[in-house]
């Protein structure tokens, strides 16, 4: 109990820098758990959530024309071994009393299904019946439109307009996806779910569905279930049927590489406390020599001198933890809901927290016991008689195997070609910097003595008579703006990348869903206002068995007239048509992504469910793409309606006139199709859309930096507290003979800033390193980003992190300022 | 040139008000040479404080040169300690990253002056202290007694009128505070500078043209050189 107690009143001594240490732990602490949980929760709930979003059902049957006999499900539904749920689907326009909306924002997409309280729809009510026979729609769009259950709902349908009673409010899912705002109603349609026979009676479509959905009773008979569809699809004529598969990676292509960014953020933090414990304890070791001399000559063993400051750093380091992990807690919380949002998952499943509490407490007890190691050694060799002689400590020199170590560490980045080579490097950076840091004092001191006089000369001669402890400062600053500078070029590269790419490889400007494209229909749209070309292609995810997994791969079928003008991929050399003109029956294009998901060579075969059974296709050459995120497979339009039956096609490309604006051209196809467009999306939605999610992504990566930066202000204000409380007398001398309150704030401010002057200048230089080393290696689906550097994003982070220097800077030059000239003089 | 009257200096403790210094009152006249002896905690450092402008006291005026230092404002009594009084303190203060022509040249160079006048007056000063072969030392490289040197001619650099010495031979052997008490001593008489200095040394009050006695925060006694009460005021305190 009295170790505690000496413990605690040592601490309380030194009350601001114990709340320094102690705020580095707890922001160390509380990204680590916060970055970790977060992580950890959404791993488990995103495949959930795909799972129950889009493949509650194991099997889909579908037609190879727009719609087949519902006789197909009624043969079906007698089954045992699993449920079915029909399916038919319709656009349609809400009848709304809302203002301003145009006929875009009405669109909604009405589902019948033969029963709507299965496990193959997974309704989840929140509020109403889902057996009362009325519509049902998602507590989202409930919210939006106003609705309560008992009100009624009206659709403006071919047949006139037709109402129906609200009768159940169901949570958000994927099946009823629907904008979250009349706003967002530009882009995405509403979606409501009926009764079937509701639909076929609005649409004059009676024994008429377009997919059945099949969900095994019980996971074992998966087997038996699919060979009996199989069996039921083949005596059936003008259906077929496609097992659902999710591939995870596919679906969350770069969030793994975000996760590692998150992570490296997060270790960042921690890292960062480290540096701050380790300077502080220090500091704090040199300072009480003479108390540790002293205790030694009553007969303390170093042992027992070692214990006392351990104990100290353990009071610290648990109260710093037990606070972090409540701040923790939040922020995963926060970016959980972030990363949630960013990803447009939803799910209530709870926080997995256990990884995340068990590393950051052993990261928030650890680190600071390993980062006080060195200095708890110095306590223990503390020498009595050096001390007591009051000899002045010679300074420590930095090992110039350090500095080699760190060279080594360096160079050793320039040959990882993974995002993790920013750990090395950080190492790197930390073991090399003090010789920088005295490099660029160096050159600071004469800018200094020429701008800024007096404060400026002394300024400079502070920092290289405390080099050491002010380069331990600077580089935990400079590491932050290293880690700051490559997340916000490599945010622009991205997006830069994506939008050269996705413009490049969008087949026009629009590309309009239909529910089904009827053969006039192409004529219509090259001869609406603004149209200034036109093409229809053929999409449909088909399965690939790919070494035992089953995968979904989206296939286009290519018109070679066409590709030229509305390319849908880029190619190295040679046009886009001549590669398709050239295609044999048995022969397909991969895009890189799923080229690289496949790890076969040109020449090779992959195999693809097709209406003949499993067929092999030779793959005789590898496109970029970016259409629907870049993803996919590009066959001639003959061999993709012989191979997989589709015989209507969904999607048509649309160029439009130079002076037509987008959304112009959007309202004009819409006013001549209304109800039939189930979609429409430009490349500019897609580059807004993955912009969205990059910027998302990578401002969540820089909160936890920036966090660390300020952590780095932290010990910036620490250090110079430090360094003021061992020079009092000498200031006090300083204003005795003259120095003004002015000249004092501008010196200990201009140590400030050459902290961060240097953390800047080299932080920065690290940061265009490490653009450098990940542009060699990371790739934006199938394009290498480009090494460049955004000078404007620097300036602003020079900014920021001289801002951050200054106004740590502030505190300490105060308190300076205030130094009691009488007391700090007096030798009584 | 300084003129205490009725000077109460109180501070504001945890353990309750201490009073340093109680309606005290005293003048020196210019270029006159006062040494302030008294045993610890007398109040003697905090009078030398009162007299630099270091400090301000609780009551009472203090006036030097004409000059009310009751009524000056913080940045208006650091110009008054730059131009007019040199301060030498018992551990030297030295800045330990500057040489010792840096160091002599503190306060000209933070009020500014041009680089080549402070090189004269530099040089001056080193010859001044004998000191002219160590301009490019650093502190840690001289004796104390070289070092205190160094202060007294940092403390002449603005040419002021009136040294304040806070126990300028505390730190140094007898050989050393010798040398510092001739200096101080020829400063005064040749230069014509007023010089305050609290000391514990008997020797050292002895070259004082007067010795005031401070005891519980009161001028007790007074003596003046050559005079029975001064060599007798001197021999009490030792």
């Amino acid at each position: 109990m009295k170790k505690w107690q000496i413990a605690w009143r040592n601490l309380m001594r030194r009350k601001m820098r114990t709340f320094l240490s102690m705020m580095s732990i707890v922001i160390g602490v509380a990204s680590t758990f916060g970055v970790i949980a977060a992580v950890n929760t959404a791993e488990k709930a995103f495949p959930i959530f795909l799972k129950e979003a889009i493949a509650k059902a194991d099997f889909n049957i579908a037609g190879t024309e727009a719609y087949f006999s519902e006789d197909n499900y009624k043969q079906m539904s007698s089954r045992k071994d699993y449920e079915s749920v029909a399916m038919l689907k319709q656009n349609t326009k809400l009848v709304t009393k809302e203002k301003d909306i145009s006929s875009i924002q009405k669109r909604v997409v009405i589902t019948g299904y033969s029963q709507l309280e299965t496990t193959v729809t997974g309704f989840k009510v929140m509020e109403g019946d889902l057996k009362a026979k009325g519509a049902v729609i998602t507590d989202r769009t409930a919210k939006v439109w106003g609705s309560k259950i008992g009100d009624t709902v009206s659709f403006n349908t071919d047949k006139g307009v037709k109402t129906i009673k609200i009768t159940a409010i169901v949570r958000y899912t994927k099946d009823l996806m629907g904008p979250s705002s009349w706003n967002m109603a530009k882009y995405h349609h509403w979606a409501v779910a009926v009764p079937l026979p509701t639909v076929q009676n609005w649409f004059d479509l009676n024994g008429k569905i377009q997919a059945i959905q099949v969900k095994a009773i019980s996971h074992n008979q998966l087997d038996a279930v699919e060979n009996e569809l199989d069996h039921f699809v083949k005596s059936n004529k003008g259906v077929y049927m496609q097992p659902m598969i999710i591939n995870f990676d596919t679906a969350f292509k770069d969030l793994n590489t975000f996760f590692l960014a998150l992570y490296i953020a997060g270790f960042l933090g921690i890292a960062l406390s480290a540096f701050i414990i380790f300077n502080s304890l220090y500091v704090s070791i040199k300072e009480r020599k003479s108390e540790f001399a002293v205790l030694k000559t009553i007969g303390y063993t170093p042992g027992q001198l070692q214990g006392m400051v351990l104990t100290e750093v353990l009071l610290v380091a648990i109260i710093g933890t037990i606070l972090g992990l409540t701040v923790g807690y939040g922020l995963a919380h926060g970016l959980k809901l972030l990363i949630f949002m960013v990803y447009g998952v939803q799910s209530n499943s709870s926080m997995v927290l256990a990884t995340g509490l068990i590393v950051s407490i052993l990261a928030g007890l650890l680190v600071p016991i390993l980062s006080s190691w060195y200095p708890i050694q110095k306590v223990g060799k503390t020498s009595v008689i050096e001390v007591l002689k009051d000899n002045k400590a010679i300074q420590s020199r930095h090992s110039k195997w350090l500095g080699i170590v760190g060279v080594l560490f360096i160079l050793s980045s320039f040959f990882i070609k993974h995002l993790i080579l920013v750990l090395p490097l950080l190492i790197g950076i930390t073991l090399v910097f003090p010789y920088l840091f005295k490099l660029f004092s160096f050159i600071l001191k004469a800018f200094y003595r020429l701008i800024f006089n007096f404060s400026g000369d002394v300024a400079i001669r502070n920092l290289n008579r405390n080099i050491g402890r002010a380069s331990m400062t600077s580089v935990i600053l400079s590491l932050g703006i290293a880690m700051i500078v490559l997340m916000s070029t490599l945010n622009s590269a991205l997006l830069q990348s994506y939008e050269k790419m996705i413009n490049q490889s969008y087949g026009g400007n629009l590309d309009v869903m239909f529910h089904h494209i009827e053969k006039e229909d192409l004529d219509i749209i090259k001869h609406i206002d603004g149209v200034k070309d036109a093409a229809t292609y053929s999409l449909q995810g088909i399965v690939w068995n790919l070494d035992g997994e089953k995968r979904m791969l989206p296939v286009y079928g290519v018109g070679a007239e066409w590709i030229d003008r509305f390319p849908l991929f880029s190619v190295s050399n040679g046009s886009q048509s001549a590669l398709i003109k050239s295609l044999k029956n048995d022969e397909i294009i991969l895009d890189q992504t799923s080229f690289a998901t496949w790890g076969g060579k040109i020449g090779e075969s992959i195999t693809l469910d097709t209406i003949h059974g499993e067929k092999t296709f030779k793959v005789v050459a590898m496109v970029n793409t970016m259409k629907n995120s870049g993803y996919g497979a590009f066959m001639s339009e003959k061999n993709f309606k012989e191979n997989f039956g589709v015989n209507y096609e969904r999607n048509t490309l649309v160029i439009k006139e130079a002076q037509m604006s987008p959304l112009q051209l959007r309202e004009n196809i819409y006013s001549k199709f209304g109800g039939r467009i189930e979609e429409m999306w430009g490349p500019e939605d897609w580059v807004s859309m993955i912009g969205g999610t990059i910027t998302a992504s990578f401002s969540m990566v820089n909160a936890l930096v920036i966090l660390g930066i300020i952590v780095s202000g932290i010990g910036i204000a620490n250090t110079l507290l430090i360094n003021i409380m061992e020079r009092v007398r000498e200031i006090a001398m300083m204003r005795a003979v003259g120095v003004t309150h002015r000249q004092i704030i501008g010196m200990i401010l201009l140590e400030g800033f050459g902290i961060g002057l240097a953390a800047t200048v080299i932080g920065i230089m690290f940061g265009i390193l490490l653009i450098y080393l990940t542009s060699t290696f990371m790739q934006v689906n199938s394009l290498t980003f480009e090494f460049g550097v955004s000078w404007m994003i620097i300036a602003i982070i020079a900014l920021f992190g001289l801002a951050v220097s200054i106004i740590s800077s502030i505190a300490p030059a105060t308190k300076a300022a205030k130094i009691k000239l009488s007391d700090a003089l007096r030798y009584e | 040139m300084i003129s205490v009257s009725n000077v109460s200096k109180v501070y504001a403790l945890a353990s309750g008000d201490f009073i340093a210094l109680k309606e005290t009152a005293m003048q020196v006249r210019k270029g006159e040479f006062v040494a302030i002896m008294g045993p610890s905690g007398s109040g003697k450092s905090t009078l030398l404080q009162l007299l630099g402008g270091l400090d301000q006291p609780t009551t009472g005026n203090i006036v030097v040169d004409g000059i009310d230092l009751t009524k000056l404002n913080e940045k208006e009594r650091t110009l008054f300690r730059r131009k007019k009084v040199g301060f030498v303190f018992q551990n030297y203060q030295l800045l330990p990253m500057m040489t010792v022509g840096e160091n002599i040249a503190l306060s000209l160079t933070a009020n500014n002056t041009p680089k080549n006048e402070i090189n004269t007056i530099v040089q001056k000063l080193l010859s001044e202290v004998n000191l002219q072969d160590k301009e490019s030392a650093f502190p840690s490289q001289l004796s104390g007694g070289q070092q205190q040197r160094v202060a007294i001619a940092r403390a002449l650099a603005m040419k002021p009128s009136l040294i304040l010495a806070d126990e300028p031979t505390g730190n140094l052997d007898q050989k050393n505070s010798e040398d510092i008490l001739k200096l101080l001593s020829r400063l005064n008489k040749e230069e014509k500078i007023t010089v305050v200095m609290v000391t514990h040394d008997q020797q050292a009050a002895q070259v004082a043209d007067r010795i005031i006695v401070v005891r519980d925060g009161m001028i007790v006694e007074e003596g003046h050189k050559g005079g029975y009460r001064n060599e007798k005021v001197a021999n009490r305190m030792a």
